[in-house]
C-alpha cells in the first residue's frame, strides 16, 4: 500500500496537523496565540460534526455520559410482571402525587403492559401508580404531561421525556385489547396552572385555598398557600400576585387557635405562622379548611430541619439538612440530586 | 525582505541550512516569502501585520493552512531538513521595533533547542494512517459470533412493535458493548504491528469518519525517509480484512514529533 499526499484525500489530515500540531513558540514575541487555536475548533467543526456517531457507540468518550447516566440510574432491575403479561414500555417518567394538601412529582418507571399501566419506584420497590386498561377513559397530551382519566374520574398527570410516544404506546395497548380512547379535549382545566412565581429548581410541596389577613388594614382575603422546597408564600386570588411569603429557614413555629375573623366569620380555626424578619418575630394568619395539616407540614419542616441522621456513606452523624445541601464533612458524600445539580451546572 | 514597515513576521518553519533568499510570492495571501539565515539554520517568514489570521469563512482558513503547508514542503524541498511551526505563529516587535530582532533573539536564545531537533527529523518523515471500519458489517461479524444477540434478533422478528422496540434497545445496548470490546481488541493488535515497523508512533483523536466509516485509530508514524514498505505492507494486511479500510497519507514533515 503507497501512501497519497493528494490534496483531495488528505485535506483534512493536513489540517489536524498544521492547526494542531507542529513547534509551538512559547514566548512572549508572538502574537495572541489565544486566536490560533479558534480558528482550529471553529474549521473542525465545520469539517467534523459529531453526528451520530454514537449510534452503535464505538466512540467512547462521546459516549460515556450517556452510558454513565444510564448507569446510575438503577433501572437495570426486572419489573416483575403477572404471569403472562408482556411489557409494551418502560421508560423513567414521573407522576403527579396528591394528597390532601401535599403534592409532589414522583419518579419512577412508567410501564405499559399489555394490560396494565403503572409507575414503579424500583428503589424502594413500590408501585405509586397503576390503572388497568380497561378503566383508563381519555387521554390528553399538554405540552410535557399525558394527562388520563380514568374510569372513576380520577385525573392522572404524567411525565417523560417523550409524552408522544408514551401516549402511542397507552394507545397501542389498549387497541389491542379492542379498548376505545376517548381523545377529545374535554379535560376540566387542569389543576397546575402556571406557577409563575417559582424560581428555578423550585417545586411545590403543599398546596391548598386559604384566606390571609393581610395588613395594614387586617382584611382577610381569599388565595393559595403554598410551601415548596424553598418557601412558604400565599399567593391573592384577585391580584394573581404573591402577596406574602417566608423562606422555610426564617419559620420559626406554628399554632392553630380559633378565632373571630370578623363579626360575621365566627369562631374558625386559623393557622398562624410565627417567622422572623429583620430580627424580628412575626406572624402571618391564615384560616380555611385543612389548617392541621398545614400545621403538620410546617412542622416536619421545622423538625426535618433539626433532625440528625447518619451519613449514608461513612456512618457519622450530622444534621439532615447540612447533609444534603453540603455533603458530608467527614467523608466528603454528596446526595445524588447534589451531584445532578452539579452535573447539570457544568454541562 | 524589503520592508520594514510590517510590524510582525509569520513564521512557517525552522530549516536547516544557511541561505539568505526569496521564495518567491508563495506565502499566504500572495506574500512574499523569505529565508532569514541565523547561523546555519533559516527561518522562512513573510512580513504581515501584527495580527493573527482569522476568519469564520471555513474556505478561507482551508486555503491559508493549504498555503501553509505548500511552503513548508517548499523548503522542506530546498532545505532536506524542517520544523513546522504551528499555523498562526506571528512574531510582533517591542513597541514599534522592528520584529525581525526578535526573531533573531528568538533564535539565539533557542538555537541549541531547535539545532537539536532538527537533528532528531533529519532524514525522517511522517506518515499519518488512520484505520476505518465500516460499523454494519461489523453489527453483522458480531451478530454472527454472538448467539445472546442472534437470539434476540430472532425473537424480535415475531414480537408487536412495541415490544419489539425494547428488544432493539436490548440488542442495541448489547451490540454497543460488543462494538467497544472489538475496537479495543483491534486498536491494540493493529497498533502492535504497526509500531514494529516505524521508529516512533503518536496516538492521534479519531475524527467522524466519512462514508458511514467510522474510525477506529488515528496514527502518526515516524519513518525513515522513503524506508515506508514493511509499514504500506502491514496497512496492505489490516486493509484486507472485512470490513476495514485504511487511510494511508505522507509524507509529511514531522508535525507530530516535534
Amino acid at each position: 500500500m503507497e501512501p497519497t499526499r493528494d490534496a483531495q484525500v488528505t485535506l483534512v489530515d493536513l489540517l489536524d496537523r498544521v492547526l494542531d500540531k507542529g513547534l509551538v513558540i512559547n514566548a512572549d514575541i508572538i502574537i495572541s496565540v489565544a486566536g490560533i487555536p479558534l480558528i482550529g475548533v471553529n474549521l473542525r467543526a465545520a469539517l467534523a460534526g459529531m453526528e451520530t456517531m454514537v449510534k452503535y457507540g464505538m466512540m467512547k468518550t462521546w459516549d460515556e455520559k450517556i452510558r454513565g447516566r444510564e448507569g446510575n440510574n438503577r433501572i437495570d432491575r426486572e419489573i416483575s410482571l403477572l404471569q403472562g403479561e408482556e411489557l409494551e414500555l418502560r421508560v423513567p417518567g414521573s407522576v403527579l402525587h396528591t394528597q390532601g394538601i401535599y403534592v409532589a412529582w414522583r419518579p419512577g418507571q412508567i410501564c405499559v403492559t399489555d394490560r396494565r399501566l403503572f409507575l414503579r419506584q424500583q428503589e424502594f420497590d413500590e408501585t405509586i401508580f397503576q390503572t388497568s386498561l380497561d378503566k383508563i377513559e381519555k387521554l390528553l397530551v399538554r405540552s410535557d404531561t399525558l394527562c388520563i382519566v380514568l374510569e372513576d374520574q380520577r385525573r392522572v398527570s404524567l411525565r417523560v421525556a417523550d409524552v408522544d410516544r408514551l401516549a402511542a404506546s397507552i394507545k397501542g395497548a389498549m387497541k389491542s385489547r379492542g379498548l376505545v380512547v376517548d381523545e377529545t379535549p374535554l379535560l376540566p382545566e387542569y389543576e397546575e396552572d402556571a406557577l409563575d412565581f417559582l424560581t428555578e429548581r423550585e417545586t411545590v410541596t403543599h398546596k391548598g385555598k386559604a384566606w390571609c389577613m393581610v395588613l395594614p388594614d387586617s382584611v382577610w382575603r381569599p388565595g393559595h398557600l403554598y410551601i415548596t422546597n424553598r418557601r412558604l408564600c400565599w399567593c391573592y386570588d384577585f391580584e394573581k400576585r404573591l402577596a406574602f411569603e417566608v423562606p422555610t429557614e426564617r419559620i420559626l413555629g406554628s399554632a392553630i387557635e380559633v378565632r373571630n375573623l370578623s363579626p360575621v366569620l365566627k369562631r374558625k380555626k386559623v393557622f398562624d405562622v410565627i417567622y422572623e424578619a429583620n430580627s424580628e418575630r412575626k406572624v402571618a394568619s391564615f384560616s380555611g379548611e385543612k389548617m392541621y395539616e398545614w400545621e403538620r407540614a410546617v412542622n416536619r419542616i421545622i423538625s426535618f430541619r433539626e433532625r440528625i441522621e447518619a451519613c449514608p456513606e461513612c456512618g457519622k452523624e450530622a444534621i439532615v439538612l447540612g447533609l444534603l445541601e453540603d455533603g458530608c464533612i467527614h467523608c466528603g458524600w454528596v446526595s445524588p440530586r447534589l451531584k445532578k445539580e452539579a452535573e447539570e451546572i457544568m454541562a | 525582505m524589503k520592508t520594514s514597515s510590517a510590524q510582525g513576521i509569520y513564521l512557517y518553519c525552522i530549516a536547516d541550512g544557511s541561505k539568505n533568499t526569496s521564495l518567491g510570492n508563495i506565502g499566504i495571501e500572495d506574500s512574499e516569502v523569505c529565508a532569514l539565515a541565523y547561523r546555519d539554520i533559516s527561518a522562512i517568514v513573510h512580513n504581515c501585520q501584527a495580527h493573527p489570521y482569522e476568519s469564520e469563512d471555513a474556505d478561507e482558513v482551508k486555503n491559508w493552512v493549504i498555503t501553509h503547508q505548500d511552503v513548508v514542503d517548499r523548503a522542506w524541498h530546498m532545505f532536506g531538513t524542517v520544523l513546522p511551526l504551528v499555523f498562526d505563529t506571528i512574531i510582533i516587535g517591542d513597541e514599534g521595533a522592528d520584529p525581525k530582532e526578535n526573531m533573531i533573539k528568538w533564535l539565539q536564545k533557542d538555537y541549541e533547542k531547535l539545532r537539536e531537533k532538527l537533528n532528531k527529523v533529519k532524514g525522517k518523515a511522517e506518515y499519518g494512517v488512520q484505520v476505518l471500519w465500516d460499523p454494519e458489517v461489523i453489527v453483522e461479524l458480531i451478530a454472527r459470533d454472538t448467539p445472546e444477540i442472534a437470539d434476540l434478533r430472532e425473537q424480535l422478528k415475531s414480537k408487536p412493535p412495541g415490544t419489539a422496540y425494547m428488544y432493539e434497545q436490548k440488542m442495541k445496548n448489547l451490540l454497543r458493548g460488543e462494538m467497544e470490546k472489538k475496537a479495543d481488541e483491534y486498536f491494540n493488535e493493529f497498533y502492535a504491528r504497526i509500531k514494529k515497523e516505524v521508529l516512533d508512533v503518536s496516538i492521534g483523536k479519531v475524527r467522524k469518519g466519512e462514508d458511514n466509516l467510522q474510525m477506529l485509530m488515528n496514527l502518526s508514524c515516524m519513518v525513515v525517509t522513503g524506508g515506508v514498505k514493511k509499514l504500506g505492507l502491514i496497512l496492505e494486511e489490516i486493509e484486507n480484512e472485512k470490513g476495514f479500510v485504511v487511510r494511508f497519507t505522507g509524507p509529511w514533515p514531522l508535525y507530530s514529533f516535534v
